[in-house]
């Protein structure tokens, strides 16, 4: 039997501050085998997107550990977490969070072309994968002229234009409409089956969650199956 | 790591597409932080504008004050016998050394002396020279003759210069009496002898400086002999060479070489130590003056940059998450401020040397304002007596035109040291950008 891509052994992470101290997650435990989609729920503050910045290289655990692939996240350095988030995850965020001056076609290819890749190959292959979505005629525009879900389907190509192993998405269609979700469900659960990537959202859509492989509810700093 | 990336990025932060269309994108001007560079830019540019006046007005001035120096006093350089001699000794020595290619040879004596006309008294530095000296195309450049004629044929004519012979007295024609001390060695309580000569005023000569005006009298070499005793006046072989402000060492061993050993030769830097170090140092604290106003400039690139940084928090915390590393977003800020650093400068230097190349004109016509305002204040007050007229070259005492050469080294080290002023300045900002935590900035935003 192969190992799960992500691992997670009584990870807990407490925010301090002058006043109080706030335990968000205590130890939490999580398997996430390769090329599984897996979803989890959870009242508002509970620190779902807690977990995701963890895993995804952009926070760090109190204690316990987390790995990804061949990533200790507990020990990694911090020069070397921008290699994992440049090679290994790919972010989704509630908010599109793309670049506002630049456009769509720049947006998907900037995180392959500061990875290395050649200029003309970065905007092809970035071309390629905004046209695969559905936003062909969209490439040279920017964020401020792009619907809502074309935006988040822009952030979606930007998250796989280096083909992580790992997808992280934090209510990606929180802030969308009844048909833009629906097309950004597509997309993102089409995608990873296609490409076998793995993906851990974060969410309160129901019907979202519904297509996920396993689903997890967190609660109390500790995740059960829903 | 690879400038492609970061260049891409930074010409984004500065507002410049190349090529490709786009829907929407801002322009330049509309782009927020525009205004902080802009503002910078503009910074950098006004203050390197003074910076190339300096440089370009100073190296002109001290050059056009330091060629005059040398063409019609120190020489290009001297050959300094390290004996006493006589006219018949000096003469053959300048004629060994006009045999040399290259060097034009001047003997020369030196003494000081009393200049007496009718009840009039003044001291004086004679100079004995050469009527080659006199002839030579560089000495006619500077030493301009203001009545007469510029020759000595006889022993009894003199050449005065101009403020001396005000000061005398003394016109054309006009008897003057010098009273020098010759070294006779005898037995008497002192061994110096006085000795008056009589001379017949020939010209009156300018060289352009009113101290040298109101001191020098030149006599021809065989009257220097007489008027002075080989122990009491200095003798030297003036040498002039084809580019004094060149390397003057070739020359140098070339006199020595064919002079005999008692001999020095001194080049013209080494003669005028005192001038050309207070002229060097003048220009020196001019520019450090005005580089500190680069320096103030740079600070600015530095503020613009960190407004710059704070308005694109949450870029940089997107160039993150997405893999960008903090030497990515650090030299993506450099970048910037080069690019504010080099737009100013090649700005600055660009309007300076533009003022710079025109600054006699502009020195004309400012002239020509104030003087004219002077002029018109003077008839509607109703002064009688006019205000004498405003020169702010004052060819008395400095040059009537500033010579003026761009020296492209100059220029490409103002670039550099402004750039390498930026640099600095924009590594705080860089790094704290570099340093900005994503996930705190996706917090607040």
């Amino acid at each position: 039997m192969s190992e799960p891509l992500v691992e997670c052994r009584g990870l807990e992470k407490t925010f301090e501050s002058a006043v109080e101290s706030l335990r968000v997650l205590g130890d939490l435990d999580l398997s996430v085998d390769a090329g599984s989609r897996i979803a989890i729920t959870g009242a508002s503050g509970c620190g779902k997107s807690t977990l995701l910045s963890i895993l995804g290289g952009l926070d760090r655990a109190t204690s316990g550990s987390a790995r990804v692939g061949t990533w200790r996240l507990e020990s990694v350095a911090e020069r070397e977490l921008t290699e994992y988030r440049a090679k290994t995850v790919g972010f989704v965020f509630q908010f599109h969070y793309l670049l506002k001056d630049f456009t769509a076609l720049e947006n998907v290819a900037l995180p392959a072309y500061m990875r290395g890749e050649r200029r003309k190959d970065a905007f092809e292959r970035a071309a390629a994968l905004l046209s695969d979505m559905g936003l062909a005629e969209r490439l040279d525009h920017v964020p401020a002229r792009l619907s809502g879900g074309e935006r988040q389907r822009a952030a979606i190509a930007r998250a796989l234009i280096n083909a992580p192993s790992l997808v992280l998405a934090d209510e990606p269609t929180g802030n969308l409409d009844a048909a833009s979700s629906r097309a950004v469900k597509d997309l993102l659960f089409g995608l990873s089956e296609r490409y076998g990537t793995t993906l851990i959202l974060v969410t309160h859509d129901a019907a979202l969650a519904s297509e996920a492989d396993l689903r997890y509810e967190l609660a109390g700093g500790r995740l059960s199956p829903s | 790591m690879k400038a492609g990336p970061v260049l891409f990025f930074a010409r984004r932060i500065l507002g410049l597409r190349v090529g490709g269309s786009t829907r929407g994108v801002a322009k330049p001007e509309e782009a927020p932080g525009w205004k902080y560079l802009r503002g910078a830019i503009l910074g950098v540019a006004l203050s390197i504008v003074p910076l190339v006046i300096v440089l370009v007005v100073a190296d002109g001035m001290i050059q056009g004050i330091t060629a005059r120096y040398i063409e019609v006093g120190t020489y290009h350089l001297q050959a300094q016998p390290g004996v006493v001699l006589d006219l018949k000794a000096l003469e053959a020595a300048a004629s060994i050394l006009r045999a040399v290619p290259g060097l034009s040879a001047f003997p020369e004596f030196q003494g000081y002396g009393v200049a007496i006309s009718g009840s009039r008294t003044a001291g004086v530095a004679v100079r004995a020279v050469d009527p080659s000296f006199l002839a030579d195309s560089g000495t006619a450049a500077y030493l301009s003759l203001k009545a007469g004629e510029l020759r000595l044929d006889s022993t009894n004519q003199i050449l005065l210069g101009e403020s001396l012979a005000k000061e005398l007295g003394a016109g054309i024609g006009d008897t003057v009496s010098v009273v020098s001390s010759r070294l006779d060695g005898g037995g008497a309580a002192s061994p110096f002898s006085p000795k008056v000569s009589v001379f017949r005023v020939r010209g009156v000569v300018s060289a352009g400086y009113r101290e040298l005006d109101a001191l020098w009298a030149f006599v021809s070499l065989r009257a220097g002999a007489k008027v002075f005793s080989s122990g009491s006046s200095r003798a030297l072989v003036g040498i002039k060479v084809e580019k004094p402000f060149g390397d003057l060492e070739v020359a140098r061993s070339l006199a020595r070489a064919a002079l005999s050993p008692e001999w020095t030769v001194v080049t013209w830097p080494e003669a005028e130590r005192n001038v050309y170090k207070s002229f060097s140092t003048t220009r020196a604290l001019l520019l450090l003056v005005m580089a500190l106003a680069v320096a103030v400039a740079a600070i600015n690139v530095s503020s613009a940059l960190v407004m710059l940084v704070l308005e694109r928090r949450r870029d940089i915390a997107i160039l993150k998450s997405a893999g960008a590393s903090p030497a990515f977003i650090s030299n993506v800020f450099v970048f910037t401020g080069l690019a504010i650093g080099g737009t100013g400068t090649l700005i600055g230097i660009g309007i300076g040397s533009m003022l710079a190349w025109r600054i006699n004109d502009l020195i004309a016509l400012l002239e020509r304002l104030v003087n004219g305002a002077s002029r018109a204040w003077a008839s509607i007050s109703g002064s009688a007596q006019p205000r004498a007229a405003i020169h702010l070259l004052d060819p008395a005492y400095y040059l009537e035109r500033i010579p003026v050469r761009l020296h492209i080294g100059e220029l490409a080290a103002v670039l550099a040291a402004s750039l390498a002023l930026c640099f600095l300045a924009s590594q705080l900002p860089a790094r704290r950008a570099a340093r900005l935590p994503p996930l705190d900035i996706f917090r607040k935003t």
